[in-house]
């Protein structure tokens, strides 16, 4: 995969040879805006069938391992 | 269209004139799944149960005089990473193998809602990345019209799906060409919307400024039925273009006479001459129909395959942070949190979204951030500049949807780039967030369908649509 890998970005380095100095960049295809509904309350997901999917579900929370590597 | 196959818009209009009903339609698509489908391998998940009970409520309520919508008990496949409550949506990635969405996408919400229904979730190029739908986790789909050969990708399953005739039509998403090439590959039509059309809520992101969900159909009129259901504004996605879906089905027969074709003046390397062959008849057909060809160019088309493998594969890189074994999907134990996410990932994706996660976090990376991903982003201004002058002078630009026919499958699975290539005329749409669409247009080599892609400006569907259905009434 190493060698694909820098063969792809060696492929990838023919954009170098373009002037882009005065182009503007484009992260999106037409300008967007934070969009806001109305603040009031709407139903949620369902929590049991959420928890269902977790691969560790306990007490109603998602468990997971220890985060500095000591079992608590 | 295959003549053996019977179009939406005939199976809507048999169950509404009593000759036939939901169930018998359904019936007919399953058998055929029945016999194909261990060869082809289409479908992911087939939802023969869930869609006799729907075919059956169908039937009742027509029978009692209920209007069930435009697409009522039309057969209907998704790709599988569209969320359907309930049912398994996977991307065809091992991370994701056993998650039950807990909502359905707006799309599969839309689909229901006109009376379509869903009869299975179809394979595709893992998390929609690759363009032969062998990166699959769960084995590759074959093309339904020679089964040593690759369907398309990403959304092959979806295009197979239709091909065989196991679904009346499909849904799959595009984001470099991803439903546009498996419709050419597989001789059906194939609609990539412009940007914002259609709701991307519930479709599980590959890269967000890109994708967008479409239909696969036999002829232009269903595409054009399809996009008309799907099509239209969503609160639920912020980037839904606010505004209502274009009539489009009442444009087909208005022809082609005064309009202005784009033909590319410079055609990039790498075409068979069949396929060219094939394009040059389009032309002419539209010109016999009254039509102007006139040249075009695009100086910057040579540069989208690496601007789109820095874009699509740096939005994929933060898109796909999220499977790290908490909340759903594969978890591999270990004994601390970071080796846990290690891990998980580890296992659960293939190697090429690997390689696109690790292109990607390359390209976003401090030290690499400009040259690659900020670069990317400018040369992503140019191809949409070009478009912009280009449609100054023509309405629809007509190109190649793929470079060669079908190919055999292994052929192209050793060496990533030459996949890559696959995606040259498809990829420049997706960047600049315009409309296009694959209509088959006669055969190729080894007697393989070829297609004629349609470009348009953004919301240019009309305009599309109606150089779609000339080129379908001249083939």
């Amino acid at each position: 995969m190493t060698t694909q890998l820098t063969g792809m970005l060696d492929h990838f380095g023919d954009i170098d040879k373009l002037d882009l100095s005065a182009v503007t960049p484009m992260a999106q295809p037409f300008p967007i805006k934070n969009v806001y509904r109305e603040d009031v309350v709407v139903p949620g997901l369902d929590r049991q069938e959420v928890l269902d999917n977790a691969p560790a579900p306990q007490d109603g929370r998602f468990r997971v391992p220890p985060s500095n590597g000591a079992e608590s | 269209m295959t003549s053996e196959f019977v179009s939406v818009v005939d199976i809507v209009g048999s169950i509404r004139g009593g000759k036939t009903t939901a169930s018998d339609v359904l019936e007919q698509h399953l058998a055929r799944i029945d016999k194909r489908e261990t060869e082809i391998h289409a479908f992911n998940h087939i939802m023969a149960e869930s869609a006799r009970a729907n075919a059956a409520s169908i039937d009742a309520d027509l029978k009692a005089g209920n209007d069930r919508g435009p697409l009522a008990g039309v057969p209907i496949a998704l790709k599988d990473n569209m969320c359907t409550r309930g049912v398994p949506t996977t991307c065809s990635s091992k991370i994701l193998e056993g998650w039950k969405p807990p909502y359905d996408a707006t799309v599969v919400t839309r689909l229901q809602q006109a009376g379509a229904v869903i009869v299975g979730k179809t394979n595709l190029d893992e998390f929609a990345m690759g363009s032969s739908t062998e990166n699959s986790a769960f084995g590759p789909t074959r093309n339904p019209l020679d089964t040593s050969r690759v369907p398309g990708g990403s959304s092959g399953g979806s295009a197979a799906a239709v091909a065989a005739g196991f679904a009346a039509a499909s849904l799959g998403s595009d984001t470099g060409g991803s439903i546009r090439q498996p419709a050419a590959l597989c001789g059906v039509v194939g609609v990539k919307p412009t940007y914002g059309m259609v709701s991307r809520q519930g479709l599980v992101a590959f890269a967000s400024s890109l994708d967008q969900i479409g239909p696969f159909t036999h002829t232009v009129a269903d595409a054009a039925l399809l996009m008309e259901v799907i099509g239209g504004h969503d609160p639920l996605d912020s980037t839904s273009l606010d505004q209502p879906v274009p009539s489009l089905t009442a444009v087909l027969g208005q022809g082609v006479k005064g309009m202005r074709i784009g033909r590319l003046a410079d055609m990039p390397d790498g075409c068979e001459p069949e396929v060219l062959a094939r394009l040059d008849a389009a032309f002419a057909a539209l010109k016999a129909a009254g039509a102007t060809i006139v040249d075009i160019a695009l100086p910057s088309l040579s540069y989208c395959l690496t601007a789109y493998y820095l874009v699509a594969p740096a939005e994929a890189s933060s898109n796909l942070a999220r499977y790290d074994g908490v909340r759903y999907g594969l978890r591999v134990e270990s004994a601390d949190l970071i080796s846990m996410y290690g891990a998980t990932r580890a296992a659960g994706f293939g190697a090429e979204v690997k390689r696109r996660i690790m292109l990607g976090t390359y390209a976003l990376s401090a030290g690499y951030y400009d040259a690659y991903y900020g670069k990317a982003l400018k040369v992503r201004r140019l191809i949409a500049n070009d478009f912009a002058a280009a449609y100054q002078s023509c309405d629809v630009i007509l190109t190649p949807t793929s470079p060669t026919v079908a190919f055999p499958i292994g052929e192209k699975t050793s060496d990533p780039l030459t996949m890559y290539l696959c995606d040259i005329f498809t990829i420049p749409t997706n960047l600049a967030g315009h409309a296009a669409m694959s209509v088959p247009f006669g055969t190729g080599a080894h007697s393989m369908p070829v297609g004629v892609q349609i470009l348009a400006p953004a919301l240019g569907e009309p305009t599309m649509f109606r150089v779609a259905a000339e080129l379908e009434r001249a083939s």
